[in-house]
């Protein structure tokens, strides 16, 4: 049986569902990366490219965990996911950078994603990879056709398995999605960022965790309409071309305007250049609409951060919470 | 009577306060390292200020160890030196709308609209302007702390000192002194540019209204008080228990909780021998320092452990010993 290797970094925290049942399908083992130990990031003697952000770091670093355990490393080459908008220039670049990182010892797979092209960009993305797997378009089909429901179901499940999964569980797939919960009286806290930012705990230190501690139920843009949030987006002044910058932006402006989020709180990677323009840009938002006050916190997160000064933030953020919340109610 | 305790980085705050939120007897040590033992010479202090039998209602802890000095005494409430500010602040002084609070190695902003805290920020990446900064230049200058703030006012030329950074700061300071420069104006330049590496670094994109609250050990020093009002054009009031307000804070937030029964371990805590044991724990790749507090030879707190393998495993068996306990006196 061919395996093949998901670094467990990036998008896998958007993604994983469909590459893993895809693979399946096909009859391949997948194997997750798995990291150890405190500080596996510095003992890694990959000359970083410094200025990258934090979670392109650790995907090199789940590379390297991979790449004596697996046949081939699955690393597309993600241009855009979008059906007009782009990803950051460094996913063009990922592959590149892990095949220098790894010097060949794997075989890395980084056919091109590009949501723009096309009627049928991941019917064509997924033959691509099942014909160099070897197998035949009409098993390629059911297979690719079987992973996007698999996919749907877990975006569907995404809320839930945020609100009632450890962190670690959200995105293990053989952990059941549990039932909603929805204490009552509880504060309702929107998480945005993008989704390593979230879901990683090496990047979030589990934020998510931190805020369900506090009481918080979390909400989330993927809970959101695309549609919708490019609608949002498409009102303001400039066009923002970077796909998940619209996702966070325009999550932002919706969660702002809903009664029953009593707070939003923005994950940024420090040197990430589009969180850096958006942390600008939601603080004038936020800042603009200060009448109908509720609560915004940026976190910026490195690997300087500290889960200390993260609790110690989030706490505050939330005892803000949950006055607005009280003064509402008055 | 209630008891409020504010572990700093640098420093360590304890007061006693009445019913009616008054402060009966304070302590103000530095920690030299030794945050138990400060916490512990704190609470002797104040007994022998108090005179009188004390009986402790309620106790708070806060600032960036006060879990530890939960864990070491016995707190009703644990809260985020934010919130715990803000809190000691709102009685003084109602209509307040900003509070600047710069410590030993924190420096923070909170912004209050209408009685409530709507916003604030810590800072990150930069201790520029806080407490152990202005220490170490008062020691290379030969000025003892106290009198480093009032040198500043008797400047009559003001020169300009690199403040973007600590470290450039003391070398853009040497630099002037080798050009000749009175020590009282480079004093008073120093304090400016900490004053403006603040303004851009914590309480940048914050909208600054009067009434503004200067406290933490900072507000001590007279020349960063006059830099802050000359830079922001605004009176800047200190309050007489500036160093102390944390400690309020927690004081005030015991008492609200009203404890039916207080967690205090009684006075004597101070003269108990506590030790302090830590591991590493091999359980998973998170490898987590579980760390222990011993006191009579005796583990009475464990954290630490992200999972909760050993901290919920004591927790467990403390509780039950506490049923047992009862059970036997009932």
């Amino acid at each position: 049986m061919r395996r093949i290797g998901i670094p467990k970094a990036l998008m896998y925290y958007r993604f994983f569902p469909l590459w893993s049942a895809f693979f399946r399908e096909l009859g391949c083992e997948v194997v997750i990366s798995d990291p150890v130990g405190k500080g596996f990031l510095g003992r890694q003697s990959v000359a970083y490219f410094e200025d990258s952000c934090l979670p392109m770091k650790l995907m090199v670093a789940h590379c390297l965990d991979l790449v004596e355990k697996v046949d081939t490393l699955f690393v597309p080459r993600l241009i855009s996911i979008h059906r007009k908008y782009i990803m950051c220039p460094k996913f063009r670049g990922v592959p590149d950078i892990i095949k220098l990182a790894t010097g060949g010892q794997a075989e890395v797979m980084d056919e091109p994603f590009d949501f723009r092209l096309g009627n049928d960009p991941w019917g064509a993305f997924s033959r691509a990879i099942g014909q160099r797997l070897g197998w035949r378009s009409r098993e390629i089909l059911a297979a690719s056709r079987g992973a996007l429901r698999v996919q749907a179901k877990f975006e569907k499940d995404l809320v839930r398995r945020v609100n009632g999964l450890a962190i670690r569980d959200i995105f293990n797939l053989e952990r059941p999605t549990p039932e909603a919960t929805s204490p009552a009286g509880n504060l309702d806290v929107a998480l945005i960022g993008h989704p390593y930012n979230l879901y990683d705990v090496d990047v979030g230190k589990d934020v998510i965790g931190m805020a369900r501690e506090l009481g918080c139920r979390i909400a989330i843009a993927d809970s959101l309409d695309g549609y919708e949030i490019d609608k949002k987006v498409s009102t303001l002044s400039k066009e923002i071309y970077w796909s998940s910058g619209r996702e966070i932006i325009g999550a932002a402006l919706i969660f702002l305007a809903r009664d029953d989020i009593n707070g939003v709180v923005f994950l940024s990677s420090f040197k990430c250049g589009i969180d850096a323009l958006l942390q600008e840009y939601l603080k004038r938002v936020f800042k603009g609409q200060r009448e109908s006050i509720i609560p915004f916190l940026t976190l910026s997160l490195d690997e300087h951060t500290t889960v200390q000064g993260m609790a110690t933030r989030l706490e505050a953020f939330v005892d803000i919470c949950r006055d607005g919340k009280r003064k509402d109610a008055r | 009577m209630y008891l409020g305790i504010d572990v700093g980085s640098i420093t360590t705050k304890v007061v006693l306060t009445d019913a009616e939120d008054r402060v009966i007897a304070h302590a103000y040590l530095r920690n030299g390292g030794k945050p138990i033992a400060a916490i512990q010479q704190g609470i002797k202090n104040i007994i022998q200020q108090a005179g009188n039998p004390i009986s402790i209602e309620g106790v708070g802890a806060t600032g960036s160890a006060r879990h530890l000095a939960a864990y070491l005494v016995g707190a009703d409430v644990v809260k985020n030196e934010i919130t715990a500010h803000a809190v000691a602040v709102i009685d003084y002084m109602p209509d307040v709308k900003t509070i600047i609070e710069i410590g030993g190695q924190d420096s923070k902003i909170i912004i209050l609209r209408e009685h409530v805290v709507v916003d604030f920020a810590m800072n990150t990446v930069c201790a520029a302007g806080t407490g152990s900064f202005l220490d170490q230049q008062a020691a290379r200058l030969g000025i003892s702390i106290e009198d480093f703030g009032g040198r500043a006012l008797r400047s009559h030329n003001r020169v300009r000192i690199a403040g973007r950074c600590t470290v450039f700061a003391e070398t853009d300071m040497i630099h002037k002194q080798q050009l000749g420069y009175q020590t009282e104006d480079i004093i008073a330049g120093l304090c400016d540019s900490l004053v403006k590496n603040y303004l851009n670094n914590v309480s940048r994109g914050k909208e600054i209204l009067a009434p503004v609250v200067f406290q933490g050990g900072v507000a001590a020093n007279k020349g960063i008080r006059q830099a802050l009002e000359r830079e922001l054009g605004l009176e800047i009031i200190v309050p007489p228990h500036f160093d102390l307000m944390g400690a309020i804070g927690a004081a005030k937030l015991a008492r609200r909780a009203r404890p039916s029964e207080t967690l205090f371990k009684g006075l004597e805590v101070a003269n108990w021998h506590f030790s302090t044991r830590s591991f590493e724990c091999d359980g998973c790749g998170n490898t987590c320092d579980v760390m222990e507090l011993i006191a009579k030879g005796e583990t009475v707190a464990c954290w630490g452990d992200t999972c909760g393998k050993y901290s919920d495993a004591f927790n467990r068996s403390r509780d039950e010993g506490q049923d047992a306990v009862r059970s036997n006196h009932g």
